[in-house]
């Protein structure tokens, strides 16, 4: 006999599993699926921070950021604006429309180009899991997912101990440099 | 006829001399035309052209035979959906035997082997509903993909990623220090053998 049906039958289903209809499953939750991708690409995060991290440190900090700095809650505002919640697109002049709002929204130049690399990034995440994307501030909350994963966190770097904190926690006085790459959705293990 | 599925090098002679048969002698019953073609690309062994200076042929017969006719399958599915040519890997012909026999395994081992009440019931904690969710999507996209003859693509999301849900599942719960979820395992377990038995009804 097959395995599958082997398999099939000690699952305690009836008849042939070449004969079962298609699973029905229930709808994708997305704001989940991004739940989980947020822990996927914080893993990620963390492995290369270990791995560059001079030696000698001793204690490990994950630091979540629930906001944007203001310039990127500005840009994702007018995406809002500009996006088409009936269609659910852009228009097809929005690379233009950027470059037009940037140019007279954007008063320090060096801005210019981080905001327009910003937006068309945000844009493919936008097409990726939809409008959702830009929200100004986590929708979901990052520092519940990375508290209730510690311990996988943990072994999967092989840390000794590790814990997660809100990155303007009056009490861990994070240094700027160190926070300002704290972003909603991009977490950073900060060994110190 | 609904469906006819043929090699890319026919659409300039073949295909299109049938269209103009069928046009000339049901000129005025169109739906007694072909409704669909169906054409792909030529088919490597290891990304090599079969040819006989290498001997590098592949039989059906004698692939079957060497790998099992799910595994051969299974390397057919993955070996291409475009027009572009198709690429029979025999690696992953042999990964498949493996996976495969591996797989069933695991499903025997952790719902009917393992004592049930070692296993996780109710409540869902956060990976609970990640796999859920993992298994949902994966149908789904497993679903549309066949349906637009994709087995590639099927192939990659109901056996591929619904693999790789499964195992970040599994280490989560190992690391975390407690059982996997039954109910969750469950469904993911019953999903994947019905999704398979398409590729590989042998399995």
């Amino acid at each position: 006999m097959n395995r599958s049906e082997t398999v099939w039958k000690s699952l305690g289903k009836e008849g042939l599993a070449i004969r079962a209809p298609w699973p029905t499953v229930g709808e994708e939750d997305k704001l989940l699926t991004r739940q989980a991708k947020f822990l996927r690409d914080s893993m990620k995060i963390f492995r290369t921070a270990t791995g560059k991290a001079k030696k000698g440190w001793k204690t490990a900090t994950i630091l979540v950021a629930d906001n944007y700095p203001q310039w990127k809650v500005d840009a994702l505002l007018w995406m809002q604006s500009s996006y088409d919640k009936s269609t659910g697109s852009f228009p097809p002049t929005f690379m233009k429309d950027l470059k037009d709002w940037t140019a007279n929204n954007v008063t320090d130049k060096k801005k210019i180009k981080l905001t327009m690399q910003f937006v068309s990034f945000m844009k493919k995440e936008v097409d990726d899991v939809g409008e959702m994307a830009m929200d100004t501030t986590s929708p979901f909350d990052q520092l519940a997912i990375m508290n209730e994963s510690l311990a996988y966190i943990k072994s999967q770097l092989n840390l000794e101990e590790v814990n997660a904190s809100r990155v303007d926690d009056p009490e861990l006085a994070v240094p700027d440099k160190i926070a300002g790459n704290v972003m909603p959705g991009k977490p950073v293990l900060w060994l110190r | 006829m609904d469906l006819r599925v043929s090699a890319k090098d026919l659409i300039p002679n073949h295909l299109t001399m049938a269209l103009y048969n069928h046009a000339a002698v049901w000129d005025d019953e169109p739906d007694l035309w072909p409704r669909g073609y169906y054409t792909n690309g030529h088919i490597m062994v290891d990304a090599e052209k079969m040819s006989k200076s290498k001997g590098n042929f592949l039989m059906m017969l004698e692939t079957v035979n060497k790998y099992s006719a799910d595994a051969t399958r299974f390397a057919c599915a993955d070996a291409g959906d475009t027009l572009d040519d198709a690429n029979f890997s025999r690696d992953t012909a042999n990964a498949a035997i493996v996976s495969l026999s591996n797989e069933s395994a695991w499903i025997k081992e952790i719902l009917v082997d393992t004592d049930k009440s070692t296993l996780r019931s109710g409540e869902l904690n956060f990976m609970d509903t990640v796999l859920q969710n993992e298994t949902n999507r994966l149908v789904k996209a497993t679903e549309d993909a066949f349906e637009a003859m994709q087995f590639r693509e099927g192939l990659q999301k109901g056996w591929f990623e619904m693999t790789i849900a499964r195992n970040q599942y599994k280490s989560y719960c190992k690391d975390s220090g407690i059982a996997v979820h039954e109910g969750v395992v469950r469904k993911w377990c019953e999903s994947l053998v019905v999704i398979m038995c398409t590729i590989c009804p042998h399995w």
